[in-house]
């Protein structure tokens, strides 16, 4: 079972300002994810890295970033590790009995949850010659 | 001033009956039925003045059972009764080392 989330959060003003102006609000919403999604990776392997108190890599081989994947009017990119493959990344993101978590997935949601995609959005919003 | 920790540790000390709990990890004899908590973010949610006026901490409370998970202690009455916010809720695999099964609860305090 794959460990994921999906990131969708607080935009609403941003596509509203592009939608505005006439601009293809599922096309802007790829090239947000196109953009973030490298980043959201190294974050992840930065994070479990930062925390592990034993790095072996092993998990950091497991991490995976798909899409932007498009579904009707949802447009999202998914992110995690394949706990199928190695469950370590499991017991990394959530602890074991006698284990404490050493979690990557979470704070790396956290951060584009808390700024990270509006300030993505605010270049895209840029490059195009809006403003929120 | 009160830190996350200590409103943890008071919130599930309210428990009845008692139930084993620790910050993560749990060292020593793993009991039958325990709880483990630990703070996975912490990060300001408000300034004003220069200032940081608010802060969100995000605490994960794992209870781990031998037994399954279909009688557990009510950890959730015990802390929003604390004042926190219920999150995310999983179950984990059952550890083929301890036997345990565990379902971990997020909770947010602002």
């Amino acid at each position: 079972m794959p460990v994921n989330g999906r990131l969708t959060l607080n935009l609403d003003a941003y596509f509203e300002a592009l939608q505005n102006a006439g601009q293809d609000i599922d096309q802007a919403a790829a090239e947000l994810l196109e953009t973030n999604k490298f980043n959201a990776a190294m974050l992840m392997f930065r994070t479990l890295q930062a925390s592990s108190e034993l790095w072996t890599g092993q998990t950091a081989k497991t991490l995976f970033v798909d899409g932007p994947i498009r579904d009707g009017n949802f447009t999202y990119i998914e992110l995690g590790a394949h706990t199928e493959i190695d469950p370590a990344g499991w017991y990394k993101e959530y602890g074991r009995p006698n284990q404490a978590a050493e979690p990557f997935l979470r704070p790396t949601l956290l951060y584009y949850r808390k700024g990270g995609l509006k300030q993505t959005m605010q270049a895209l919003l840029e490059r195009y010659g809006l403003s929120k | 001033m009160t830190t996350i920790f200590e409103r943890v540790e008071d919130a599930l000390g309210t428990l009845s009956p008692a139930v084993d709990f620790a910050m993560a990890p749990y060292e020593g004899t793993l009991p039958d039925l325990y709880i483990v908590h630990q703070l996975i973010d912490g990060r300001p949610a408000q300034h004003a003045d220069n200032g940081e006026t608010e802060r969100a901490y995000r605490v994960q409370v794992t209870v781990w059972s031998r037994s399954g998970l279909a009688a557990l202690p009510d950890v959730n009455t015990a802390m929003t009764a604390a004042g926190f916010i219920k999150s995310n809720e999983r179950q984990l695999p059952k550890d083929p080392n301890t036997g345990h099964y565990g379902l971990a609860t997020d909770y947010v305090y602002v």
